[in-house]
């Protein structure tokens, strides 16, 4: 049950860099790794298809991270109640409590190690040790 | 006087301590053979103040009155505050 | 190179180029929020790259923009000139630090100091600090990782840190060093350790500052440091990371972000967040194996269970078995793999195409192999037919084929034009001259060389419109102009050509002082140059040798002059001419090929030797009778169509050892360079053939020859190149 396999993982971010260096650790760690430039990119890669976890940036074009939030939690089953992992430069404690009151589950500051986002990306998807 | 040698043999520290008050201070700091600091009334003391007291280690009474010295000094420079001396030997 | 330092150029690039046109747009239109918001973007993204790959200078420096930018973005701090400026040479310095990182594949090392030079800028206040000793930040490190054991709490509050080694001499100068650390603002924890030589107490200098003072803060460095401007010593000042939880575990952790969550207000999409952290905690009870606490939080969530037993079930147990996960994480961490390559940014359609390209091609061998195998059987009824049609395909493939590969390689103008606003921008400050550049045609695509090899030409067409075109605002009063003076770079399509204008609405070129400049400077005749028309005159300013160096001013008459440019635009195979309207401004055009890949040529044999003419020159072909051909001195000439045309002999100007054949007619090639007709005599005509050129290398790199070709026989097919040809 606890398998890695088949796991999907969407990374929102307008940084492609950002994006590569997500999707190394995460295909390194055995997930499946799908992209979005900005919020509305990814609500709409989500009606499509659900995935395990969203990993959303703050600031980015078009639909920033904060929106793309709070509009994903008034969505129905079942892309509702996705986890969501925002990952940021920001690290005052206004920044994280925004990103709690629009649906976040946590919250990491960047730059990020890539271990200790495959870390958490695992305990967010249910993935034992 | 805001350094004084108290007639119980006692060094008593009051008061704002400059700069100025490192040389006598460090005199009856080597005179005493188990020197014995009492800074209760010390509301302020320069770094210079502090360095004696760090490097020569006398046994240290009563807690200083300004807020600086006692939150962030005195566990630095006083034997009384078993476990809680510099983090950190350089 | 590393992936991720490659990734970081094409990236970094591309944003410092956004940044550069946003900031541009903002100053323009201080109330148009797209553009500073697009500028604070990019700087933020920027700081954000420079975190990945490890370059805590370069995010230092953006930092202070970016707070800058934003600021501006709220509208708490106006937008000026000067905060422009500021963040431009932010960029200037991102620039070389990338152009360092391209050659190298890493971060320069010492790039402390440019960073400080952009704090400085934003923060003059902002002292630079006094560079400390490997030894103080070392100590400040071992500190930092004593404190996070002792004091956990401490650490975790904390954003900045100080290790601060008083200058010895420090009482003597009446500086009290603790002073400043008991009034740093969100002082956290202090320590202090003695330094120097172990003496006996009775050698102890009093008056001599032997201490290393640490200090935390739960403020930020850069709003500390300042207070420190003065002191004689040295600091190290570490930036700490966020409020982390250090004493948790990960999955302690999340699970209290999500009883945050569940506890937090429960307005619009409550039931979202709720449904949301529920499904976070169970996963990571699963991940903790701690299944039959998942199934109790599941069981809970579909019983609609209020809101504090849910917290209850999450805290229940929270003594959470030993997480072994970072360790395993750690172990089976992948090493960077260096992917070095060079990258060449392509639309994702136009690789589509050679997809397909690549599939249209296997059926076409599949059905070549076929005719080949009835040809084998001695089936050869249809065979020429099918060879035919077949032949047909490839062709029409082929030319596809080129022409897809040619758009890999094509590119807007954009990514050349768009280094300009801010060059103009420069100049318009350093002159003293009012400036807009007013940008047309930008996504106008050409080959990418041509794009990149258009920079230098235009730049100096650029410099000498505002040098030398744009008047200073007095003079545009009496000419009736608006103080601000207008220059357009546009770029379009026409026909098989890509035209690049750059017009501006000075005062036109002055003929009269181009004239008696180009006969000082002996650039022609000074009676062909007074019988010159004022066109011709004009176009002097492009003659090797004139530059009108009584104007040398900080920008144009910098050594080379227009001439580089129509050289420049020359060796890219195009032409530049000149329109000027006095007092009214002027025009100057480039007009290049599309691509210079691809080039229609006529085969000729001469000397033994097949050679290429570019078919763009050939005007016609004739026999011209021996006796039709008369000598000039040492050099030939014919007349064709009532001109008197000058005659070369192919042959000998490839190789003067091959003598000229004296067959009753000459077989002449009627060719046009630069404006002036010549006739090639040729021993042979071949025919007409569409190449791709491979540039000259090696030894032939010397030769008059734009490249080759390769034959179908094998053989190399020189083109020439008709202005290097010595006429």
């Amino acid at each position: 049950m606890a398998d890695v396999t088949g796991k999907r993982i969407l990374v929102v971010d307008d940084a492609s860099l950002i994006r590569l260096y997500y999707r190394q650790a995460l295909e390194a760690a055995g997930f499946t790794v799908e992209e979005a430039l900005n919020g509305l990119e990814a609500i709409e890669k989500l009606l499509l298809e659900p995935v395990d976890l969203v990993i959303v940036d703050v600031n980015m074009p078009r639909m920033d991270g904060m929106t793309f939030l709070k509009t994903l939690r008034r969505q129905g089953s079942p892309i509702v109640a996705i986890p969501a992992l925002v990952t940021s430069t920001e690290a005052a404690p206004q920044d994280l409590d925004a990103a709690r009151a629009a649906g976040a589950n946590f919250y990491l500051v960047k730059p990020l190690a890539q271990d200790v986002l495959v870390q958490y990306v695992r305990l967010m998807c249910g993935i034992s040790a | 006087m805001t350094v004084r040698l108290g007639a119980d043999g006692i060094i008593h520290i009051a008061g704002v301590c400059g700069v100025e008050d490192a040389e006598p201070l460090l005199r009856y700091l080597l005179a005493a053979p188990e020197p014995r600091v009492d800074w209760h009334q010390c509301e302020g003391a320069h770094t210079a103040i502090v360095q004696l007291l760090l490097k020569v280690r006398p046994a240290i009474d009563g807690a200083p009155l300004g807020d600086f010295l006692n939150q962030h000094i005195a566990p630095l420079v006083s034997p009384r505050y078993a476990g809680e001396t510099a983090l950190f030997k350089a | 190179m590393n992936e991720f330092i490659e990734q970081f150029l094409i990236e970094a690039r591309e944003l410092v180029e956004q940044g550069t046109a946003d900031l541009l747009a903002a100053e323009e239109r201080p109330k148009d929020a797209a553009a500073i918001d697009g500028a604070f973007r990019a700087f933020h993204t920027l700081k954000g790259s420079a975190g990945i790959i490890d370059f805590a200078a370069m995010a230092r420096a953006l930092h202070v923009a970016e707070d800058s930018l934003s600021e501006a973005r709220g509208g708490s701090l106006p937008i000026t000139n000067e905060l422009i400026s500021h963040c431009l040479s932010c960029l200037d310095q991102v620039v070389q630090w990338l152009e360092v990182i391209e050659q190298t594949g890493e971060p320069p090392a010492d790039a402390d100091s440019g960073a400080d030079a952009v704090v400085a800028l934003f923060e003059p206040g902002a002292p630079t600090p006094a560079k400390a000793s490997p030894e103080v930040a070392a100590n400040l490190d071992a500190w930092l990782d004593a404190l996070s054991v002792a004091k956990p709490d401490v650490r975790a509050a904390a954003r900045s840190a100080l290790c601060h080694q008083p200058d010895e001499g420090s009482f003597f100068r009446g500086d009290d060093p603790l002073v400043r650390i008991r009034d740093l603002s969100g002082l956290l924890a202090v320590d202090l350790v003695p330094t120097g030589p172990a003496v006996p107490p009775a050698e102890i200098d009093p008056f001599a500052c032997h201490l290393l003072i640490f200090a935390i803060s739960s403020e930020q460095v850069s709003s500390l440091a300042p207070a420190f401007a003065d002191v004689a010593g040295q600091f190290e000042w570490r930036e700490l990371a966020g409020p982390v939880v250090a004493t948790l575990s990960p999955a302690a952790q999340l699970i209290e972000a999500q009883i945050a969550l569940l506890q937090g207000p429960q307005g619009e999409g409550f039931d979202g967040r709720k449904a949301a952290a529920l499904n976070t905690a169970i996963n990571v009870r699963r991940a903790e194996g701690r299944d039959a606490d998942a199934r109790h939080i599941e069981h809970l969530a579909a019983s609609d269970a209020g809101v504090e037993a849910l917290v209850d079930t999450l805290r229940s147990g929270a003594a959470a078995p030993a997480d072994n996960a970072a360790e395993e994480a750690r172990a089976s961490e992948p090493s960077a793999q260096d992917l070095a390559a060079r990258s060449l940014r392509v639309n994702v359609e136009r690789i589509d195409a050679l997809v397909r390209l690549t599939g249209e091609l296997t059926v076409l061998k599949h059905a070549i192999g076929h005719a080949a195998a009835m040809a084998d059987r001695g089936d050869t009824e249809s065979l020429g037919t099918m060879l035919k049609a077949q032949y047909g395909s490839l062709d029409r493939l082929v030319s596809e084929l080129q022409h897809a590969v040619l758009n890999i390689r094509v590119l807007p103008l954009r990514h050349v034009f768009q280094r300009f606003p801010r060059l103009v921008r420069d100049m318009s400050d350093k002159l003293g001259k009012p400036m807009r550049l007013v940008i047309e045609g930008e996504e106008t695509e050409a080959d990418k060389t041509i794009v990149e090899a258009l920079f230098e030409p235009l730049l100096h067409v650029l410099r000498n419109a505002a040098d030398h075109g744009i008047e200073v605002p007095g003079a545009r009063a009496e000419a009736g102009k608006p103080p601000t003076g207008v220059v357009i770079l546009r770029a379009r399509r026409d026909g098989d050509h890509l035209a690049v204008e750059v017009e501006d609405d000075g005062r036109g070129i002055d003929t009269a002082r181009v004239r008696s400049v180009a006969t000082e400077r002996g650039v022609a005749s000074a009676a062909a140059i007074a019988a010159m028309s004022e066109e011709a005159a004009a176009d002097l300013i492009f003659a090797p040798g004139f530059s009108t160096r009584s104007e040398v001013t900080g920008y144009s008459g910098r050594g080379v002059g227009m001439d580089a440019v129509r050289v420049a635009v020359q060796r890219l195979g195009g032409r530049v001419s000149l329109h000027s309207r006095p007092e009214h401004g002027s025009l100057v055009r480039m007009t290049l090929p599309f691509t210079i890949m691809k080039t229609d040529v006529m085969t000729v044999e001469a000397g033994g030797q097949v050679l290429g003419i570019p078919l763009d020159t050939v005007i016609e072909t004739a026999r011209i009778p021996r006796a039709a051909i008369s000598n000039i001195g040492a050099a030939q000439a014919f007349t064709w169509r009532n001109r008197t045309v000058p005659l070369l002999d192919l042959s000998s100007a490839i190789d003067a050892s091959t003598a000229s054949t004296s067959s009753a007619d000459a077989l002449v090639v009627i060719v046009t360079i630069a404006g002036e007709y010549c006739g090639l005599e040729v021993e042979r005509l071949g025919e007409r053939m569409d190449v791709m050129l491979r540039p000259m290398e090696g030894l032939l790199a010397g030769l008059p020859c734009a490249g080759t070709t390769l034959l179908g026989d094998g053989r190399v097919l020189l083109v020439l190149d008709l202005h290097e040809l010595q006429l």
